[in-house]
């Protein structure tokens, strides 16, 4: 009796801890997504300033100087988001790795042992088959954001070799 | 009178001529000078066709013939004639061989000279005299002109040296003796190597075969002291001798060297003391070109002197004032510096760097010019960023200290009001509990109500937030008493305080209030602060009864583990995932988690910020317990019953 007591008090720890980090997943998302949509603003406006760079006599300092301005600011401001795409990363790295704990430790509540042969086939097969979708969801999610974090690397690659000379070795 | 040129009438006398009449005639008049041939007593046997020429171009009757040639000499009556004629007289005598001698013979138009030489010959035994006269003015034009020349350099301290072709000194003049140490004794004569060195040797050798060379090179006087010179050779004949010499001119220039020299040292001193300057500098032309930049210029700017050197430097650094508008070239005080000589000093103001980032900068523009008009103007300027900086929080300071002075007038004159804004259970749609927000009217007869954010960080920071949260638990507990359950919100700073719970405890006692009908909202940042203390305060709070609820949770990446140690009663979801949660799927999410992570929790969760019925409407189908906002209602005055002995 005690032991089917101590079992529910760790899959109720386990599910609270699940919890939490459904909970920080779920703002981990939202703030990438945030981030995705200002770097989808920055990429257009590098379009459009390249556009303009491009479409300005190399002689007109003062002309391109203004662009380049604009440029630096955007730069800035480019750093900016790679760096707070690096922290997102980051944090994304943590979750998944609490993530994997929190699956080895539901992995030892679930294996089959004496006493915990009261639990019934039908339900450690569903709580297999829900471990199943969730893992396959956060690997879908993983996914995507792999393949988010390839466009914006490709992007910044095909920024730097495009951009033109700095305006000054300061 | 007739001069010693004016030829006698000429007819040929054949008397006492040599050889064949014809021939010799014909050899006379082949000379190209006025020849005559006198006999030994002075009388004029023939002239040459040059003579007659002449005598006729000078209007002359005669060829003078058969006149005596001494006598017309003695007639002249002028010094020349008469030296000439005791010449002729000591070459018929045989006390000398040969004469010759310069004479003026100027006509009304033109200033004329000749030379006159003679020569005695024997003719059967008789001496005869052979007299002609040259017309050297041109020659003699020269060697006035050349020796005008040789003055004027020797008077401007120009050695002059002629060299003949193979390199020896034929001439040296004062000026060259001054410069080298030599006297003309010593150099003429020798080697131009040996006295002027090899350099001056290949300049003669140069000239000899190209005509001229001319170039600056250091010589050596006799002492060995060595001087820069500028020096010329060129090609020249000899007018007498009709031979090939080069003429040598040497000029000291140690004084030019020096003077370039102690310019260039005085530039550079100048570059490395406006390089050294901490301000920045730059000179601009009279159309506002860069043309100079100190290295703090470059610095400041972002932009080399390179780079902008010749471009407009207004359109580049100074297009936008301050406020972000245009800055209009025509009203920029710099190029009006430049432009028309006005000194100006801005003390706030802005130059665009080259990342575009503004520049705060106060600046002197002050025209330059010289004897030939205004030629720009030069900016020294300074950064002001961290002058600007100090200003501002002087300004800030000061404001902070006006509301600290108005806070304690609102202790004091109990200008505090309280405000309460309903919490509604969204299952039920009843009014459960009311927040409590404090507000500051203002002391000036209008009661305006001055928002918290004005004046609570400033209480924070000087220490009166305590008094302020006493203020609130006394009347939180009152309005509690009275049986409205209310939600107050107090300081991160007074929460690690000890005497708060002390405090809470004393006001639940005097007024009597049920501690369930009042609940305390905790910030993550305040359990940040002094997480023990907060501890014993949120664990207390809930023992003697009070609830405690966790404010703009989901804000902070680490408020959930709270939720383990402390006794929570509920979670009130951050604003900004309520804000937009019709709109942004994430955040309905993130909300949705938050009510799952409560519900495991066995908590509560409270929604603020609800605007709209369509956010209260997917609040309620997410699952979430309560609901504050403008939609459900806004904060209003409450009333609050004095508790006993209170004034």
């Amino acid at each position: 009796m005690s032991d089917d007591h101590s079992d529910v008090e760790a899959q109720q720890a386990l599910d609270q801890e699940q919890a939490m980090l459904d909970l920080d997943q779920s703002i981990a998302h939202r703030e990438q997504a945030r981030a995705d949509g200002e770097q989808a603003i920055l990429d257009q406006r590098q379009d459009a300033l390249e556009r303009e760079l491009s479409q300005t006599p190399a002689d007109e300092l003062a002309q391109r100087a203004h662009i380049l301005h604009r440029q630096a600011e955007l730069l800035r401001a480019q750093t900016r988001r790679d760096a707070h795409q690096n922290q997102l990363d980051e944090n994304q790295r943590g979750l998944g790795g609490r993530q994997d704990v929190l699956d080895d430790e539901q992995r030892d509540i679930d294996h089959p042992a004496p006493r915990t042969a009261a639990r019934t086939q039908a339900q450690l097969l569903q709580a297999a088959r829900d471990r199943q979708q969730a893992a396959r969801q956060r690997a879908e999610a993983a996914l995507a954001r792999a393949e988010e974090a390839q466009r914006r690397a490709e992007t910044a690659l095909s920024r730097a070799e495009s951009a033109g000379p700095e305006p000054t070795s300061g | 009178m007739t001069s010693l040129s004016d030829p006698p009438d000429h007819h040929f006398a054949s008397a006492g001529c040599p050889g064949d009449a014809e021939d010799w005639h014909a050899t006379l008049d082949a000379i190209p000078g006025n020849v005559a041939l006198l006999d030994d007593e002075g009388v004029i046997l023939a002239v040459n066709a040059a003579w007659r020429a002449f005598a006729a171009a000078e209007g002359g009757t005669s060829d003078l013939v058969g006149a005596n040639y001494l006598s017309v000499c003695d007639a002249a009556d002028a010094p020349t004639a008469t030296a000439v004629a005791v010449a002729l007289r000591d070459l018929i005598a045989g006390d000398r061989e040969s004469f010759a001698t310069e004479y003026p013979c100027h006509s009304p138009i033109q200033q004329r000279w000749y030379l006159l030489r003679a020569r005695r010959q024997w003719h059967q035994g008789r001496a005869q005299l052979t007299v002609s006269h040259e017309n050297i003015t041109e020659r003699h034009l020269e060697r006035q002109s050349a020796q005008l020349n040789a003055h004027l350099l020797d008077q401007a301290d120009v050695a002059v040296q002629t060299v003949d072709v193979h390199g020896g000194i034929l001439s040296w003049n004062a000026a060259a003796e001054r410069l080298f140490g030599w006297t003309a004794p010593e150099a003429v004569g020798r080697p131009v190597q040996a006295v002027l060195g090899e350099q001056i040797a290949h300049a003669v050798a140069a000239a000899a075969h190209a005509g001229t060379w001319t170039g600056d090179v250091l010589l050596h006087r006799l002492n060995g002291a060595a001087f820069p010179a500028h020096v010329q050779a060129r090609l020249a004949s000899d007018l007498e001798a009709c031979t090939p010499t080069v003429v040598v001119t040497a000029l000291d220039i140690s004084q030019r060297v020096d003077a370039a020299r102690e310019l260039e040292q005085a530039r550079d001193r100048l570059l490395r003391v406006t390089d050294s300057m901490g301000e920045g500098m730059y000179t601009l032309d009279v159309d506002g070109r860069v043309t100079y930049m100190n290295r703090a210029a470059q610095e400041l700017l972002g932009w080399r002197f390179d780079e902008l050197d010749g471009h407009a430097m207004h359109d580049i650094t100074h297009f936008r004032r301050p406020s972000g508008e245009p800055h209009a070239a025509a009203d920029c005080p710099i190029l009006r510096a430049a432009r028309y000589g006005e000194t100006t000093r801005v003390e706030d103001d802005i130059f665009i760097r080259a990342d575009g980032a503004e520049l705060p900068i106060s600046y002197t523009a002050s025209p330059l010019g010289s004897g030939t008009g205004l030629e720009g103007c030069v900016v020294v300027f300074e950064d002001i960023t961290e002058r600007k900086a100090q200003a501002a929080r002087l300004t800030r300071r000061l404001a902070e200290l006006e509301w600290l002075a108005r806070v304690h007038e609102a202790l004091e004159g109990d200008l505090f009001v309280l405000h309460a804004q309903p919490i509604i259970e969204l299952s039920s749609g009843r009014v459960v509990q009311r927040e409590l927000l404090i507000r500051m009217r203002e002391n000036d007869g209008t009661d305006r109500l001055v928002p918290p954010g004005l004046f609570l960080p400033v209480a924070e920071e000087h220490g009166l937030i305590g008094d302020i949260d006493r203020w609130v638990i006394d009347r939180g507990a009152e309005l509690a008493a009275g049986g409205v359950s209310v939600e107050l919100n107090l300081s991160a700073r007074s929460i690690g305080e000890r005497w708060l719970l002390g405090h809470v405890v004393d006001a639940i006692a005097r007024t009597g209030a049920d501690p369930a009908r009042m609940t305390f909202e905790i910030t993550e940042t305040a359990l940040i602060r002094d997480e023990a203390e907060a501890r014993r305060f949120v664990e207390h709070l809930h023992k003697i009864g009070c609830k405690v609820v966790l404010d703009d949770f989901g804000a902070g990446y680490s408020g959930f583990k709270y939720l383990k140690q402390l006794p929570i009663d509920s979670v009130k979801i951050d604003i900004e995932f309520v804000r937009d949660l019709v709109t942004n799927t994430a955040s309905r999410n993130v909300v949705e988690a938050i009510v799952g992570l409560a519900a495991k929790f066995g908590l509560d969760t409270v929604a603020e910020g609800v605007e709209d019925a369509e956010t209260l409407q997917v609040l309620t189908a997410l699952g979430v317990d309560y609901a504050q906002g403008y939609h459900l209602g806004r904060p209003a005055p409450v009333a609050v019953t004095p508790a006993p002995g209170r004034g």
